[in-house]
């Protein structure tokens, strides 16, 4: 079985999200790259950002 | 002496533009939903179909190889219809990789843990993606998207 930790988790999602959504997403492979690489830039920062919330509101 | 320039015909706008007959939208539209990219290498867009199929068959795989869980719809409360439901759409939005994985039988119980249940997200959002791919395979079919 494949046991990813959840920041493992997270990012593979991010990758392969951010890929699908940045070909559909645009027109242009330039744009494509761009849109794909800010969808990945957010979704890691929501990691990032969601983490440390969770991880002060246990304490 | 003044030469009267000849009047430019008018430029047909994209929504004036004669649609493509609705046979031609179909086979991209059902391939895609079929194989994850298979209606982009259809619309001659090899790349592109190549990295939807890594990335949506490659998040349905992790799904499956953290024994996630596939959907079957119930009703009930409004909380448990609307998630089994919405789930099941989820995973049948896979095409033949869900088909195939339920053939061969493939079945997961509900098992507590974090692993199993991003399994079971990972299966449903790359149904979900697949959808975003069959519904730009259907744009590009349809002339609403400029090739490029």
């Amino acid at each position: 079985m494949f046991s990813p930790s959840h920041l493992q988790a997270s990012l593979l999602f991010a990758l392969l999200a951010s890929t699908v959504m940045g070909i559909v997403g645009r027109s242009t492979n330039r744009d494509r790259l761009h849109y794909g690489l800010y969808c990945f830039g957010y979704f890691v920062a929501a990691i990032f950002v969601l983490g440390w919330l969770m991880r002060l509101g246990h304490g | 002496m003044v030469m009267a320039s000849k009047p430019k015909p008018p430029e047909r706008s994209r929504a004036e533009a004669p649609r493509p007959k609705l046979s031609a939208q179909i086979p991209p539209v059902l391939l895609a939903w079929l194989v994850p990219g298979a209606g982009h290498y259809y619309l001659k867009r090899p790349w592109h179909a190549a990295a939807l199929l890594l990335s949506i068959a490659g998040m349905f795989l992790a799904g499956l190889a953290m024994q996630g869980r596939m959907f079957t719809p119930m009703t009930g409360d409004l909380f448990t219809t609307i998630m089994t439901y919405g789930g099941y759409f989820g995973d049948l939005c896979n095409g033949s990789l869900y088909l195939l994985t339920v053939w061969f039988g493939y079945e997961q119980d509900t098992v507590p843990g974090a692993v199993h249940d991003y399994g079971t997200k990972f299966i449903v959002c790359a149904g979900f993606l697949n959808l975003l791919a069959i519904v730009d395979a259907y744009e590009i079919a349809s002339g609403k998207r400029a090739r490029a």
